[in-house]
């Protein structure tokens, strides 16, 4: 029977993608079109940079975007039509413009790809037919409604971010599991080339916004435990992978330190919201020889910005990490950004075909609630106390990659929430995303090992 | 040492219960001292219908058949004072705050009391059910926090129908659950008092609403179910109980029929959805409706006759409009929970804390619908392979999303005005599943894990 019942799960997941794919391709109207923000030029000057030059991964955007905005840097010939300013209440017509056509179609084809990819992936992990099928659905709808869906259409990281993360995702999960199950992890050649495409994707997916940086340290964190166990202890690819990765996290800092795209400005404007207006807090700023800002602007300030450039993001840091009462007030505050719908405000949605409808179903998908935070940490406990009690490869898959996806989403969010205040809904959207994602992705199969017994055994 | 250690185990039941009951007094005590003095209330525009409605003698067909239902007409006419009611704040024709109004301060009170009965009711009958004591509190502790936040507390200060039906639903649903753990784990424990008083309490609650009586029905479907199995046919208490909610389906459909509240909201139908849609109104004329206008004089008296009926008709006819105004107004049903009619900014800063807390709890947007729906299949699935105790939290589980949907429906079916007001019974329902289910499986997962780790030693 149970050949059956797996080909039958597969069949239905299967219709499912295709009624799926059909409404994300045809729904959304033509998927070349786009439209710009603000800050699509410095996606589009950045991109200038040489590919061998340190300028591509040290420039203004990040190596990954910089790549695909090779693609239409021509200022000649790529000019941008359509142009979405939500700030003064500009929405406009999507178009789809030249050059910028085929990064609205990497865009659009990365994401239907990239959810159907988590979606059969995940579902492949999952034993019981039926949760096979409700989870590769749950996902499926996550991704191809218009709370995520849209932003393909966006010429900004957003979408990138997502998909490209989506992918990830799936792909940790082939990996993670083939190593578990394994007596000798990545030890055939299968195991070692898909390690190989996890680690460049995991890297050309960390070089697309600043904050996916910090995914690596925790990913280091969560590898580190694995050479204590016997069975990794001589899996030398995960050393190699661990060394990669911390070469890249050298990389990406010292790119980041360099560019300044990091600190100046965003930096500047948390640093103008949370502490110049506070004197007590400046005043701990002051330990870390912070001058008086001598303007109001940063730009007019020489002696504060010498200082900000060199040493704000130290001091800011030491300051979060002393001050858990100023993070918590100001997270608290703030809660109904962090519970917000974060459909793009770019364009106008007329050409979408029944968004109504898309929207609603979107809104059950994707829960813009605190429930979210309150559930996923409840889920993340009791797959640690789970596997601390009941060490089975499968259940402690799930666990590593629990902790691992829950840490790379808290850690981008906290980050992003607090490292700019300009953009901020846009800033925390794919971490917050991350973890209503998290939400369908790790509580089914909290389901498929409660009902398979074998699971304890 | 070691004797201290044994006695503190012994009595871990105890100090566990202590506990839950310390929470609950805590919780109540908390929910009365901030929510301002418990004597003030606000009228809405229906109130004056409660009055009137209630003017009608005790021994009359009319306390069930007129504009508002046996329930509220008993408890308004119990606490009337000589002086007679008289509205002086009406929250309706503009948001403002509470006041004391002569006579309708008992029935606030009262409103308060059964609150804190009913909600501590569940949280202790919950509590006492789950097996794993982390779950036992945290369980508790959710249902207060659901229930003495601003987004149902509220009710309790509002003279219309909303607080009773919250309460009286929680306290029946605390009974449900003791009487069908009893029976789960004994087929022939003493169940009768239980069950009586469960129909004391159903009994009243159904007649609040008319939407009420589907859960009634729907209630009796499912005792019939449980007859298939032998362990409970030959049980004579449910057959009694079975004949009970005959006698109440009945009775609350008759009445409702026969009653003059059933015409406003056909009334309300013909004008919103009907008139307005010339290709309905034809079909509408081909079916017996003499008119093509709601303003015609002909309309009226056919409406008081045949408008019921054949609006019914239609629906059977056309499953398409039924879906789509379902679809339609679906997601509009989550929406703008929290009441409107009173502010209470003099209750700072524990009432913006409050509402924060309860933002959190209670989502305004259709996420509860697939937050609780996939819970419950996990549920499902747990019981079809019957680990630890699924079965009576799954028959539980279908009967609470059964009763939210069930009513849900002729909600929105069945009027066109106030519809998250109306609608706020059910969309309470999965919102509180939302946490509730997912406290049930951990409990189960967790149990099982106790389980398993006793058996393995």
């Amino acid at each position: 029977m149970r050949p059956i019942n797996k080909n039958f799960a597969n069949l239905i997941i299967l219709l499912i993608f295709a009624v799926g794919l059909y409404i994300r391709a045809y729904w959304y109207d033509d998927l070349r079109l786009s439209t710009a923000n603000a800050e699509t030029d410095s996606y589009i000057s950045a991109s200038h940079a040489s590919i061998f030059s340190w300028k591509i991964f040290a420039g203004q955007r990040l190596f990954t975007t910089n790549l695909i905005y090779k693609m239409a840097n021509d200022s000649a010939n790529c000019l941008i039509t359509s142009y979405g300013k939500p700030g003064i209440g500009e929405e406009v017509e999507r178009a789809v413009q030249p050059c910028f056509d085929k990064i609205a179609l990497l865009q659009n084809f990365l994401s239907m790809f990239g959810w159907c990819f988590l979606a059969w992936i995940l579902a492949r992990w999952l034993k019981d037919p039926f949760v096979k099928i409700v989870g590769a659905t749950s996902v499926m709808l996550f991704g191809f409604t218009p709370q995520i869906a849209e932003w393909d259409s966006v010429l900004s990281p957003e979408s990138l971010s997502l998909s490209m993360f989506a992918v990830l995702l799936g792909l940790m999960l082939e990996v993670v599991f083939r190593a578990a199950a394994a007596d000798e992890p990545f030890r055939s050649a299968a195991d070692k080339i898909l390690l190989t495409v996890l680690t460049i994707w995991y890297l050309l997916w960390v070089f697309v916004r600043d904050v996916h940086l910090y995914a690596i340290p925790i990913t280091i964190l969560m590898l580190i435990p694995l050479f204590f166990i016997k069975k990794f202890k001589t899996a030398r690819p995960l050393y190699f992978v661990t060394a990669i990765l911390a070469i890249f996290f050298v990389v990406g800092y010292l790119s980041a330190r360099d560019s300044l795209r990091a600190t100046r400005f965003p930096l500047m404007n948390s640093l103008d919201a949370y502490i110049l207006p506070y004197p007590s807090r400046v005043e701990f700023f002051r330990q870390y020889g912070m001058p008086e800002k001598e303007a109001p602007n940063y730009k007019d300030a020489p002696i504060y910005q010498a200082w900000a450039d060199e040493n704000a993001p130290k001091a800011y840091a030491m300051f979060l990490l002393t001050h858990p009462g100023f993070v918590f007030t100001t997270l608290w505050s703030n809660l109904d950004m962090l519970n917000g719908e974060y459909t793009q405000p770019y364009f106008v949605t007329d050409q979408i075909k029944n968004r109504e409808f898309l929207l609603a179903v979107g809104e059950m998908a994707n829960p813009q609630t605190g429930f979210v935070y309150l559930i996923t940490l409840a889920i993340l406990l009791i797959y640690f106390f789970h596997a601390i009690q009941f060490r089975t490869p499968r259940l402690s898959a799930w666990a590593w990659l629990a902790f691992l996806v829950y840490g790379i989403a808290a850690a981008t969010l906290f980050i992003s929430y607090f490292g700019d205040t300009a953009g901020l809904r846009r800033h925390i959207m794919p971490s917050v995303e991350m973890l209503r994602l998290y939400l369908w992705v790790f509580l089914l199969p909290f389901f498929d090992l409660l009902l398979d017994g074998k699971s304890k055994a | 040492m070691p004797g201290l250690i044994s006695s503190l185990r012994d009595s871990r039941g105890w100090i566990l219960s202590g506990s839950v009951l310390a929470l609950i007094l805590i919780a109540s005590f908390l929910r009365v001292k901030f929510y301002g003095d418990p004597a003030m209330s606000i009228a809405g525009n229906d109130t004056i219908t409660y009055v009137e409605a209630s003017q009608v003698p005790l021994f009359s067909a009319e306390i069930f058949t007129g504009r508002r239902l046996l329930t509220t007409n008993l408890v308004y006419k119990m606490f009337e004072p000589e002086s007679g009611y008289e509205i002086l704040i009406n929250g309706s024709l503009e948001t403002t705050r509470r006041g004391f109004q002569n006579g309708f301060d008992r029935i606030v009170i009262f409103q308060l009391i059964l609150s804190l009965v009913g909600w501590g009711a569940l949280a202790w009958s919950v509590s006492r059910t789950l097996r794993n004591s982390w779950m036992q509190v945290i369980g508790a502790a959710l249902i207060l926090a659901f229930a003495y936040t601003p987004h149902m507390a509220d009710w309790d200060s509002i003279l219309m129908s909303e607080s009773l039906t919250f309460s009286l639903f929680a306290l029946q649903l605390a009974l449900l659950i003791k009487i069908i753990f009893d029976l789960y784990r004994d087929p022939n424990a003493k169940v009768t008092g239980l069950i009586m008083v469960w129909g004391f309490v159903a009994f009243f609650w159904v007649f609040l609403r008319d939407t009420n009586v589907f859960t009634a029905l729907m209630t009796l479907g499912m005792i019939a179910i449980l007859m298939v199995s032998p362990r409970y046919r030959k049980k004579k208490t449910l057959l009694g109980t079975m004949l009970f909610l005959v006698f109440v389906v009945v009775l609350g459909l008759v009445t409702a029929r026969a009653s003059v509240r059933t015409v406003v909201q056909i009334r309300n139908i013909y004008k919103d959805d009907i008139f307005p849609n010339p290709g309905v109104v034809t079909v509408f004329q081909k079916m017996g409706m003499p008119v093509d206008s709601f303003f015609a004089p002909e309309f009226e008296p056919w409406l008081q006759t045949e408008g019921a009926s054949t609006l019914f008709r239609f629906m059977l006819t056309h499953p398409g409009y039924v879906g789509t105004k379902l679809w339609n107004d679906f997601p509009d049903s989550f929406y703008e929970i929290k009441q409107t009619y009173f502010t209470a900014r003099d209750l700072n800063p524990a009432r913006n804390i409050l509402f924060e807390v309860g933002n959190s709890l209670h989502p305004e947007n259709p996420t509860p619908f697939l937050a609780s729906i996939l819970p419950l299949i996990g549920l499902l699935l747990l019981a079809s392979k019957d680990i630890g105790d699924s079965r009576p939290w799954a028959w539980l589980g279908l009967w609470l999303i059964f009763t939210a949907t069930l009513t849900l429906i002729p909600t929105i079916l069945g009027d066109t005005w106030a519809l998250n007001r109306h609608a706020l019974y059910s969309t309470m329902i999965f919102r509180m599943t939302m946490w509730l289910f997912p406290i049930i499986l951990a409990d189960t997962a967790l149990e099982r894990d106790s389980n398993f780790a006793a058996s393995k030693s």
